[in-house]
């Protein structure tokens, strides 16, 4: 899974977060860990969907590793209607089936935690603020995708 | 057994009839005389079956109908008919012991030997109107609870909104603070400045936010002094306000016609137009050659209908219907998500109304109803 370096080969993570003191914050701890290698970012959801999904940046980029860390409370679509739409590009095929979801999230409400187990591309629920452990959380979540 | 003055040819004739009928039956005659009365009826007034004989049936009402019976009466027999007496209203009659009793009446008209004597049935609607009370009662417990239940809902929706909008930035503090200690350990100076000054904006934004919580929560709860606005001057000031710092601000129209001093609560309608000037302001669409606010009023009706349009980037049909909700953010450009939930509340508090059209790519107008306040 990983190279000798210690990054996994080809990952790429997007952050998809409205608020930029989060995107720093989470681009910055990801830095700190040598398994990350490229990290992408949209400032909402429709950006992501529009610049980075339809754009053909995940395909083109890596040849399908990659990870997705979804903000739930974004303007315009919300992270789950996001995912659910990403989720639908999968099914047609513009999208690579292994792109990984984990919604990435202030809210602990079950509300939203049930919602996200019922997205298929959604692998994991984090919640926010971000540090090592979720930093580590977030890698197990993915391994753990990867079988 | 019927009950009635011997020796007339339709008291006879009926007598029978009004010893089988379960419905209470009077016979009157022409001169509002009781001349026959079944065991229903004398028992509904709570009379001995032959005491009412030969009294006049204004014995039977109330005292404050007996004055005009006599009259409405005599209508009835120049006009007779058969039909329900007193249509859509509740009569009601008077028992022995002064009982009133709700009634439904029938009238029938019986002519005999060129005078018009009269059938009356008598329905007791006690009970049914009991049931209709207790029907009125059921539904006014339901709308209570109905109600009870939405604003149960709308806390529900507050605590949880105002919760995960307030807790989103705590953990992003949490999250800065973290990193900036570490890049304090690592002696990365100019980091630990860039994470510094990014919590010290964090901070004073949650605070704002919190202030505009506050606000929502105050309206409707502070009394606050009523007076004279000068709508065009207090437009003004606040435009500048909401614009100032902007690189380059939409054009704002002031229409002449705004009334004379509105009166109202100042406070409030400061809100309401800051609120939704610098929401215009916000939302100003740069691709378009000659974007302007237009702030324009009429009275109609004793009401002040402001109307504020603009030629803005404007919202979706899905964004309009959110518009107004408590931390509702329509898009990056979006504040506390806050102002526009402020803003009506705080025209509801005036009893009035705000509504909202829009294009996307066209522009929006808000459409404010106010009344005037004594």
């Amino acid at each position: 899974m990983t190279d000798p370096e210690g990054t996994v080969e080809g990952l790429v993570t997007v952050i998809v977060d409205d608020d930029e003191n989060d995107r720093y914050l989470t681009r910055r701890f990801l830095g700190k860990h040598q398994e990350f290698g490229e990290v992408l970012e949209a400032r909402t959801g429709n950006e992501f969907l529009q610049e980075i999904a339809d754009g053909g940046k995940l395909e083109l980029l890596t040849k399908g590793r990659v990870l997705v860390l979804m903000d739930i409370n974004m303007p315009g679509l919300n992270g789950f209607q996001t995912a659910e739409a990403l989720a639908e590009r999968v099914a047609r095929n513009e999208v690579p089936a292994s792109v990984v979801v984990l919604m990435f999230t202030s809210s602990n409400n079950p509300q939203d935690r049930a919602r996200a187990e019922a997205i298929s591309i959604v692998q994991g629920y984090i919640v926010k603020p971000i540090g090592h452990d979720n930093v580590k959380t977030l890698l197990e979540h993915w391994q753990a995708s990867q079988g | 057994m019927a009950n009635a003055t011997p020796e007339h040819a339709l008291v006879e004739r009926y007598a029978l009839a009004f010893a089988l009928s379960p419905v209470p039956l009077l016979l009157v005659d022409a001169s509002g005389h009781i001349r026959l009365v079944s065991d229903e009826m004398a028992a509904l007034f709570e009379y001995a079956p032959d005491a009412l004989l030969g009294a006049a049936v204004e014995r039977l009402l109330p005292p404050d109908a007996q004055a005009h019976h006599p009259q409405l009466r005599q209508a009835y027999l120049e006009n007779a008919s058969k039909r329900p007496m007193g249509r859509g209203r509740e009569l009601e009659g008077l028992s022995r012991t002064n009982r009133r009793i709700p009634l439904e009446l029938g009238l029938t008209p019986v002519p005999h030997e060129g005078e018009v004597w009269t059938v009356v049935t008598a329905v007791d609607t006690s009970e049914r109107r009991a049931k209709q009370r207790a029907i009125a009662a059921r539904d006014a417990a339901a709308a209570h609870a109905d109600q009870l239940a939405q604003l149960n809902d709308d806390l529900t929706q507050f605590a949880y909104a105002a919760s995960h909008d307030l807790k989103a930035p705590l953990a992003t503090i949490h999250g800065m603070l973290g990193l900036a200690l570490e890049d304090l350990d690592e002696g990365h100076l100019e980091n630990v400045k860039r994470d510094l000054a990014k919590l010290r904006s964090l901070a004073e934004h949650s605070a704002e936010k919190v202030e505009h919580v506050l606000q929502l929560a105050r309206v409707g709860h502070d009394h606050l002094p009523r007076g004279g606005v000068a709508l065009d001057a207090l437009a003004m000031e606040l435009w500048e306000e909401v614009t100032l710092g902007a690189a380059s601000p939409p054009r704002f129209e002031l229409d002449d016609g705004l009334p004379a001093p509105l009166r109202t609560v100042p406070q409030a309608i400061e809100v309401i137009l800051r609120k939704l000037l610098s929401n215009a302001a916000r939302y100003v669409d740069s691709a378009k050659g000659d974007p302007w606010v237009r702030l324009r009023a009429r009275q109609e009706r004793g009401w002040t209908v402001l109307e504020l349009a603009d030629n803005g980037v404007g919202m979706s049909h899905e964004q309009v219907k959110t518009a107004f909700q408590m931390f509702g953010r329509n898009s990056a450009r979006s504040g506390h998500g806050l102002g526009l939930a402020v803003a009506r509340r705080q025209v509801e508090g005036l009893g009035g109304t705000i509504r909202c059209e829009s294009r996307e790519g066209e522009g929006t107008t808000f459409e404010v109803r106010l009344p005037e306040l004594p």
